[in-house]
């Protein structure tokens, strides 16, 4: 009896683990029958590259909600950072009399460091100032979105494409197919690849880990809490600052409402893919799961004609279904773990 | 000391790299290096609108017709007529008369901006010299509405000095005319007061 109920346990285990690519499986068969295009070439397009854009964020989300945070301004770092790297390459960087113009590469470069400091300045805040992360990055996420107003009074960078005789072409390439594939997939692809290998290879991830199960016991064995929480906040910032750049590039153009609620889109994807809110786990691997839940989610309801009101009804209960799996699996897990340990005494 | 001077090495790299990812010109020069002319809203609307009066003029109906007719609805309209002034309104720095047309108007309520602000885009919308695809983008063409109104301001409502003294006075307009449930609105490309 007892056994027939551990078996039952296990595979109950085995399918909630397994939960968010199941779930995904299931999303692309039913929306591959409610709308006849969307297992085309164009519509998986269509799809990857939005769920590269809120994978890449998804990523940094995963970094801070490790270790027990949140980052509620990435939206408005990818709306700012668009924005600026927009007016570089339209209008330069006029000081006095002169006007500088910069080249692509140095561009992304400087968008790249705007988005560290920006994380930096969300870790200063919530390790020395001691506020509390989501009212600390819902200030920045506010600060960042009128900054992106502010650069243009409202107004939208359109046609981005730089110009030969200023040496400012080539932005466009990060929104660019090769080989019938968007560049933010490439560029998803490279940084799923790094933070898998920082998370779980190397010591820094461990310390992420360690910080968000226990942040007290991993102070008392030396790890520097407050750098790993500021490093993970730089990382979710940088990770932004390019979501940012290749949105920009994808629709040659900059508004100051760009990336308006993607963070919401970030942290369901972290979520879903089984990263704790409570913090102490997660997977890279989970989160990119997550991100195609969710970019499935949204692109195959629009496919179907779902009201974009409809589309967010559905977004927030699927967040929370996912919240009670989780705790759910975590509860089994417990009781396992308890019926383990009673068989061995 | 290995490292300072690695440091230098790496600083002088960085300098001459950047060296050729920067240019730097002298401001408003811009044209010279991208072939474009920057786009100017006020001498644009300046140079055309001569030619954009002339044409709301010949297009316009007679607004009294309009009204009794099918209405202006959610279109915009060249319209033209005559009546009395009967109010002068101040809403900030909007001006607007109203007006009680001659002969049968309807009951609609006829409001003719004179500034110094302007509601709406309906001189661009009526006039034909330029579409939406002369313009580089949604702000030029946004930028361009409300410098026709400026230029217009400047060109026919300006030199009348119209205040409340205005009020029982007879006004000829002609001019651009939007409807919002039973106000007629008009921006007026030409007008006069007696």
């Amino acid at each position: 009896m007892k056994s027939k109920s551990k078996n039952n346990n296990q595979l109950l285990m085995t399918l909630l683990k397994g939960r968010t690519f199941i779930v995904l499986i299931v999303l692309v068969i039913f929306f591959s029958f409610a709308s006849k295009s969307f297992l085309s070439l164009t519509t998986l397009t269509m799809v990857a590259k939005h769920v590269a854009l809120y994978g890449i964020l998804a990523l940094g989300m995963t970094f801070v909600i490790i270790t027990g945070g949140i980052d509620l301004s990435v939206g408005s770092v990818v709306g700012l950072v668009g924005m600026l790297a927009g007016g570089l390459i339209q209008e330069g960087l006029t000081i006095g009399s002169k006007t500088i113009y910069f080249s692509v590469p140095l561009i992304i470069i400087f968008m790249l460091l705007f988005g560290c400091l920006v994380g930096l300045i969300n870790g200063l805040i919530v390790t020395k100032l001691k506020v509390a992360p989501f009212i600390a990055t819902l200030g920045t996420m506010y600060i960042c979105r009128g900054f992106a107003n502010l650069r243009s009074g409202g107004a939208t960078f359109s046609n981005i494409k730089g110009y030969e005789g200023l040496g400012n072409t080539g932005f466009k390439v990060l929104g660019s197919n090769f080989l019938g594939i968007p560049a933010g997939v490439f560029i998803f692809a490279i940084l799923a690849i790094i933070a898998a290998i920082l998370l779980k290879k190397v010591p820094f991830g461990w310390y992420v880990l360690a910080v968000g199960g226990n942040e007290k016991s991993a102070r008392l064995s030396g790890i520097k809490a407050d750098k790993v929480k500021i490093i993970v906040y730089i990382i979710s910032a940088f990770c932004a600052a390019w979501v940012g750049m290749i949105n920009t590039a994808q629709l040659s153009a900059a508004h100051p409402a760009s990336g308006d609620g993607w963070e919401m889109n970030a942290i369901a994807a972290t979520v879903l893919g089984g990263t704790s809110m409570a913090g102490g786990s997660g997977t890279i691997i989970g989160t990119i799961v997550g991100a195609f839940v969710i970019g499935v989610i949204n692109d195959g309801m629009t496919m179907c004609g779902v009201s974009e009101f409809w589309q967010k009804v559905i977004r927030g209960c699927v967040i929370i279904l996912a919240v009670v799996i989780d705790q759910t699996q975590r509860n089994l897990q417990a009781k396992m773990a308890l019926q383990a340990r009673n068989e061995n005494k | 000391m290995k490292k300072k001077l690695a440091s230098v090495v790496m600083v002088v790299c960085l300098a001459v790299c950047l060296g050729g990812c920067v240019k730097v010109i002298d401001k408003g020069t811009e044209a010279q290096y991208t072939g474009e002319v920057a786009f100017d809203a006020a001498a644009d609307s300046s140079g055309d609108w001569g030619q954009i009066a002339e044409e709301i003029s010949g297009a316009a109906q007679e607004l009294t017709e309009v009204l009794s007719g099918d209405g202006i609805g959610s279109s915009t309209l060249a319209v033209k007529g005559s009546g009395t002034i009967a109010e002068y309104i101040e809403k900030g720095p909007k001006h607007i008369l109203r007006i009680e047309l001659d002969g049968e108007g309807g009951s609609e309520t006829i409001l003719l901006q004179i500034g110094t602000v302007y509601s709406g885009t309906a001189l661009r919308d009526i006039q034909t010299l330029k579409n939406f695809e002369s313009f580089t983008n949604q702000t030029e063409w946004s930028q361009y509405a409300k410098a026709l109104n400026a230029e217009m301001h400047t060109q026919v409502v300006e030199p009348l000095a119209i205040d409340d003294s205005a009020v029982g006075k007879k006004v000829t307009f002609t001019g651009g005319a939007t409807q919002s449930g039973t106000e007629v609105t008009i921006t007026p490309s030409s007008l006069t007061i007696e």
